[in-house]
Formats: structure tokens, C-alpha cells, sequence
């Protein structure tokens, strides 16, 4: 209520109040005539006292309903202190006044009450049907949130029975929510891919929380393979597991894309290889060997003992005979940096093994290769390690201002490990690809299309100021069915 | 009159050959009694016409220079194998040693390098650096042991077994001439004798069958090194 009707109310009671005190104590003040009473009383049998008795407890009620429960209260108090002394003192038949004073106290009193009781009352229904409508908003809030999100959403039983779909599955599997409603999600699923819902489902019932999304393959209608990126959660009731609710969203053109850029970096490392492997077979056999002939004959030239070549001509020679041996050297140099035979001829081990020392005794620092005894390798599983460690090693040089490296080859069951570890600056890593391609540190993607050439994983583990540890794994033994990426 | 050092060539560069051919041709101790195109080729003749040392470029079609080795050294125990590489690389080399080649050289060494380590290899001397003859027997240690050939024991004289234990040392035969008071002559007669029945072709070899079959230890080896 505002304030304005409130000044108006309390105006308004206080005059009557007065008003009516001042007629009910009349005889007190004799001078000030009041008609308006006495013809009311008349007219109804009752002395006018009663009346004015019934009009306190028309204002107790009014000041009750207007002002609210304190005024009505208070009203009540104070007509209770007007009209009782006067019952009791001055009426001429005190106990019936007395009782009529009480009654209309009592009545004005329940008046109060009453509506007091009526406005709880009101409050509690406007508060019932403003929950009532809340619940309706959000219930109808979830449902078209439900509905209409962009990701697919559904839930299924404990036995894979779909309970409910949202339209976005239509999308994803081709199939629309009402056909969906009672299949089992195992039609849409291939060999693989029920195994990686086992597992999942598996984790979940031990209470493992799943945080993070993993990729699967569902059989849509038109018996193409959806990719889905999926966040499975299990649903209890009463604390028993009921089902599952799977939220997804479809990536399969990303990972199309994906899959094309991994093979553009596979055709390009391998094209890389080939030419490398080209270039080093060149300069070895024709330039380099041309070289050394040329030195060759210098030497026979020089070495004849019969010759006839002055002295001073000798040594021009022999000046000669030795920028052909550097620059055979050289030639030597590059051809090996390109393609190392010695990694052909002798082995990872041995090629690692002259790439530290290398790294060694240019930047003068100590390095190590321990090595488990390794059956023969395949030469591709040979030359991804290696070249994973010589790019490792560049970085090395070209960054990590170390002091020490140490690379460790173990064999493992079917799995060939090799670390490499330094005890330079370090750096932060980002875990996603594109974050390094971002970052030009493209070498780092190759090292990891190598890993995954060969069937292996490549880890880099570094922090600032503490170092850094590059690990790739390869399986030697390749099994017959491609794995599923799993999380 | 001595007989001519018997040498075979394997180089698939043909004009390198012809060159290399030069360089002996010019000594009168040598005689070059073939040429190979390629690493099959160097299996063939050396089995057919069994020189006394093998110079052979270890990068070669068919099979490499390393392959060919280890087969040579299966039917031609006796030749010598000189290896000509392009990397000095320790473990490029030792891997060239344990495929049981006698020594190797550059490529781009000079001729009379060439001429001198195949009269080394001949004499019974080492031609290779002692520190890779240490890494070399470190690994052969680390290899399983072959059975020990007690034939081998019974074969070698008092004397001879006296001499591979001083080569062991990595003495030079005039150092061994003097300590046992012999001639350089009687040293190297003696060393042939070695290689011969020990069925290997040169000094480093002789080491690494020589732990192999437990003829001498690594003790004996380390004695030569303290001394020094």
C-alpha cells in the first residue's frame, strides 16, 4: 500500500477514533451536542453507548484491515482504554457495559484475526501458484532446452534400450526420435565400437567419473559411420543406476579433416624421406666419388717417383690434393647428416650413439645412450626413431641450453621405449596439435606423424627450469586390427 | 725371393678402382690379382682366388661392404680385410671390426697410407688406434662367450701362446723382437703361424677370437695398458 493511502488511513481512524471518544464520553464535555448518535441509537433499540460500543470495533476492524495487524492491535488496546473506565466507572449499569466493552473488544479482536488470517491465507495460494508457474517455466524450459539443443542428445537403459531421443539425433543417426525410442544402442554400433562402450560403461558402474569426451562411431541409417565426440553419464535413482545419458556432437567432417591432414604430413615426411634418401645417395656416389678421384690422381701425380714435376709444382699440388680431401670431407658430411648410413648399416643404436656424440663435442657437453639389447628392428620403426631423436637433439641445440642429455632405449614385451632427456631451460607445452602448429613448432608435429606412422605415441614432458623428456613409444610387433583411438 | 703380396679390389666406382690399382701396381711387394664391381662379386673372387688381403670400399650395390665381409670371412678366413669408409665414426667402425675386418682406412687417405697398412696387416702389426682396439674387445666381452676350443689352446705352441699374450699388451713386433730376444723375422713368421691356426687374418682379429675362445683376458690387454 503507499504511503499516501497509509497518511490517509491513519488520518481518517484517528479523526473517528477521537470523534467517536469524545461522543462516548460526552457528559464529560457537556458543551460540544452530538445528534447524529442518538438517532441511530433509537432507531435500533440499543443505548447509544452500544452503538458507539460497535463502531470502536468497526474502527478496530478498519485499522485492522487498512493498517495492517500492529495498528489494528493497537487500535484495539486503545479503544479497550477508552471504553472500558467508562463502562466501569461512569455507566450506570457497569456490568452490562463492561461486558458489551469486552464484547466488542473481543468481536473487534476476532475481526483482526480474521483477516489477518485471510491475508496468510492469500499470500500462501499467490505464493503456491507462483511455484506452480516457476516449476512449469523450467519444466518447460529443460524440455525445449531438450529438444532443440544442437547437441544430440538421448538416454538409455541399463540394457542399451533407447528411453528418450531429442531432435538433434535425427542429424547425427539418421533416424528420428520416435523410430529411435525402443532401439538398442548396439544396432548402431560396430565390433569396435561396442567394445569401447563396454569399457566406458564399465568405468562408470565402478563410479568412475568420466570427465573428459572420447570419440565413437555410430552406423547411421544410410549405413555411413558417423564420428561422434560423446559425454556419457551414468543416471541413478534412489542411488541404483538406472541408465545412461549420452550427450553428442558430431565431428566427423573435423575428423575427415583431420585424418587429410595427417596424411598430407605422412606424404610429405615420406616424400621428405625419399628425398633425402636421394640427394645423399647423389652426392655420395657421383660427386663425392668424382671428388676423391680427383684427389687420387693429385696423389699418384705427386707420389710418382719418377717424375719430372719441379718441386714448387709438388707442393701447389699437394695444396690442391688437400681442398679436394675437404671438400670431399664435406660432401661426406652432408650427405651422412641427410641420410646416415650408418643407421642403415649399423643400427639405431649406433646411429644414436654418434648423433649424442656429435651433439657432444659441438656444444661441449656430456651425453649418454644406454640401450637394452634390441633384436633386429624393421628399418621403418629404425628411421622414425632416429629422425624423432635427431630433430629432438636440434632442439636441443638450437634451444634448450643444456648441459647434459641422455637417451635410453628399453624393450618392453612388444614395445620399443626410447627417451630422451636434457636438463635445459625447458618450456610450456600445449597439449592441443593445432595449438603447436600455431606456435611454428612444426617439428614437433612431425615427430609426432612419425610416432603415429609406425603405430606409436610420442610424449613430450617439459616445464620451464626443469627440463625436458621426449618419449616415443612403437609397437614391433603390429597387430592385425587397427585400435580404435580410445580417449 | 718373397712371394707378392696377393691383393684383391672391390670398389664400385670404376675409375676409383683403376686409381687405387694404380697405387699398388706401383709397389713391387704387391700384386694385384683382381678386381671386384660390387660386393657379390668380392665374395666370388675372393673364394676363387683367395688373396692374401682384401681392399674393398665398404658402400657397394648388391650387398655392402659389410655384408661382404662377414661372408668372406666365413669362406676366406685367411684373407684380410682392409675396409675403406667414409666415416671414422667409432661406432661406424666398430661395427666394421666386429664383421671382422682387419683395419680400415679413409677414403680420401693417401696412397702410401694405403701401401703402408696393407704391409702392416701382413707383418702382424696394428694398424688401428688403441683406443679402438680397447672398444672393440670391451664389446666382444660383452658378446656370449663361444665355447672355449681347447683344440685351438692345444694348437698354438708355448711360445706363440706367449706371443698373443704380448700382443695382447698392444706391443709392436719389434717391441715383442726385443722382450723375447728374437728377430723381427722370427716375430712375424710366428705371427702368421698364429693367424693360421687361429684361422684369422690380421692382429685385431687374433684379439678379438683370442677373447672370444678364452685365450686371453681382458687382464692381459689391461697390463699392456698400464705399462704404457
Amino acid at each position: 500500500m503507499s504511503n499516501r493511502w497509509r497518511i490517509f488511513h491513519i488520518c481518517f481512524l484517528t479523526l473517528i477514533f477521537l470523534l467517536l471518544t469524545l461522543s462516548h464520553y460526552h457528559e464529560l464535555l457537556a458543551s460540544i451536542p452530538i445528534i447524529g448518535q442518538v438517532s441511530i441509537a433509537s432507531f435500533l433499540g440499543l443505548s447509544r453507548y452500544a452503538v458507539e460500543r460497535f463502531i470502536y470495533i468497526l474502527l478496530i476492524v478498519y485499522a485492522g484491515w487498512s493498517l495492517g495487524l500492529r495498528f489494528g492491535i493497537g487500535t484495539l488496546l486503545a479503544s479497550g482504554l477508552v471504553m472500558l473506565p467508562r463502562a466501569i466507572f461512569i455507566s450506570s449499569t457497569p456490568i452490562d457495559s463492561t461486558i458489551e466493552s469486552i464484547a466488542a473488544l473481543t468481536i473487534g479482536g476476532l475481526g483482526i484475526t480474521l483477516i489477518q488470517m485471510r491475508r496468510g491465507w492469500h499470500q500462501q495460494r499467490q505464493k503456491l501458484r507462483g511455484i506452480r508457474v516457476a516449476l512449469r517455466t523450467s519444466q518447460e524450459s529443460y524440455e525445449e532446452l531438450f529438444t532443440n539443443a544442437s547437441d544430440a542428445i538421448w538416454v538409455h537403459d541399463m540394457h542399451g534400450k533407447i528411453v528418450i531421443a531429442n531432435r538433434a539425433c535425427e542429424k547425427v543417426s539418421g533416424y528420428s526420435p520416435d523410430e529411435l525410442i525402443g532401439k538398442n544402442v548396439a544396432e548402431f554400433m560396430s565390433r569396435d565400437a561396442l567394445v569401447i562402450a563396454r569399457e566406458i560403461r564399465t568405468k562408470l558402474m565402478k563410479g568412475q567419473a568420466i570427465d573428459q569426451r572420447y570419440d565413437q562411431r555410430l552406423i547411421k541409417k544410410d549405413g555411413t559411420d558417423a564420428i561422434v565426440e560423446l559425454f556419457t553419464r551414468l543416471i541413478r535413482a534412489d542411488g541404483k543406476p538406472i541408465g545412461f545419458q549420452n550427450i553428442a556432437r558430431d565431428v566427423t567432417v573435423e575428423r575427415r579433416l583431420r585424418d587429410n591432414l595427417r596424411l598430407q604430413i605422412h606424404k610429405t615426411l615420406m616424400a621428405q624421406e625419399e628425398e633425402r634418401k636421394r640427394i645423399a645417395r647423389e652426392l655420395h656416389d657421383d660427386i663425392a666419388q668424382s671428388i676423391l678421384l680427383l684427389s687420387r690422381q693429385l696423389d699418384i701425380l705427386i707420389s710418382k717417383n719418377d717424375s719430372k714435376i719441379p718441386k714448387a709444382s709438388i707442393i701447389e699440388l699437394e695444396h690442391i690434393e688437400n681442398i679436394a680431401n675437404d671438400a670431399y670431407k664435406s660432401l661426406q658430411r652432408y650427405a651422412r647428416d641427410l641420410r646416415p648410413s650408418i643407421l642403415d648399416q649399423m643400427g639405431l643404436v649406433a646411429a644414436l650413439n654418434w648423433l649424442t656424440e656429435e651433439l657432444g663435442k659441438e656444444l661441449r657437453i656430456k651425453t649418454s645412450v644406454k640401450s637394452d639389447k634390441l633384436p633386429p628392428l624393421p628399418s621403418e620403426v629404425e628411421l622414425a626413431m632416429f629422425r624423432i631423436a635427431q630433430e629432438t637433439l636440434n632442439n636441443i641445440r638450437k634451444h634448450a641450453q643444456a648441459s647434459a642429455v641422455n637417451i635410453t632405449v628399453q624393450l618392453t614385451s612388444n614395445n620399443l621405449k626410447m627417451s630422451i632427456t636434457d636438463n635445459g631451460k625447458g618450456f610450456s607445452t600445449s597439449r592441443l596439435t593445432g595449438d603447436l602448429a600455431k606456435e611454428g613448432k612444426l617439428g614437433v608435429l612431425g615427430m609426432e606423424e612419425r610416432a603415429r606412422l609406425i603405430g606409436g605415441t610420442l610424449q613430450i614432458k617439459s616445464e620451464p627450469g626443469k627440463g625436458t623428456t621426449v618419449i616415443a613409444r612403437a609397437p614391433i610387433w603390429t597387430r592385425q586390427k587397427e585400435l580404435v583411438p580410445f580417449i | 725371393m718373397k712371394a707378392k703380396t696377393r691383393i684383391l679390389l672391390a670398389d664400385d666406382h670404376p675409375l676409383l678402382r683403376e686409381a687405387l690399382s694404380q697405387v699398388f701396381s706401383n709397389e713391387k711387394d704387391m700384386e694385384i690379382v683382381g678386381q671386384a664391381n660390387n660386393g657379390e662379386e668380392a665374395v666370388n673372387l675372393t673364394s676363387q682366388l683367395k688373396p692374401d688381403i682384401l681392399v674393398m670400399d665398404i658402400m657397394m650395390p648388391k650387398f655392402d661392404g659389410l655384408e661382404a665381409s662377414r661372408q668372406i670371412k666365413k669362406i676366406a678366413p685367411n684373407t684380410a680385410i682392409l675396409i675403406l669408409t667414409a666415416y671414422d665414426d667409432d661406432n661406424y667402425v666398430l661395427g666394421l671390426l666386429e664383421a671382422g675386418a682387419a683395419g680400415y682406412l679413409m677414403k680420401s687417405a693417401r696412397g702410401q697410407d694405403l701401401v703402408e697398412a696393407v704391409r702392416a696387416i701382413r707383418a702382424g702389426e696394428s694398424v688401428l688406434h688403441p683406443k679402438i682396439i680397447e672398444k672393440l674387445l670391451k664389446q666382444a666381452m660383452i658378446k656370449p662367450a663361444g665355447t672355449v676350443d681347447r683344440k685351438i689352446r692345444d694348437i698354438l705352441s708355448d711360445r706363440e701362446m706367449e706371443m698373443l699374450k704380448l700382443l695382447a699388451t698392444g706391443m709392436s713386433n719389434k717391441e715383442i723382437a726385443d722382450k723375447l730376444y728374437l728377430s723381427l723375422r722370427t716375430v712375424k713368421a710366428h705371427m702368421s703361424n698364429i693367424f693360421t691356426k687361429m684361422t684369422v687374418a690380421s692382429r685385431s682379429e687374433a684379439l678379438v677370437e683370442g677373447l672370444r675362445t678364452g685365450l686371453i683376458t681382458l687382464e692381459d690387454i689391461k697390463q699392456g695398458e698400464s705399462s704404457e
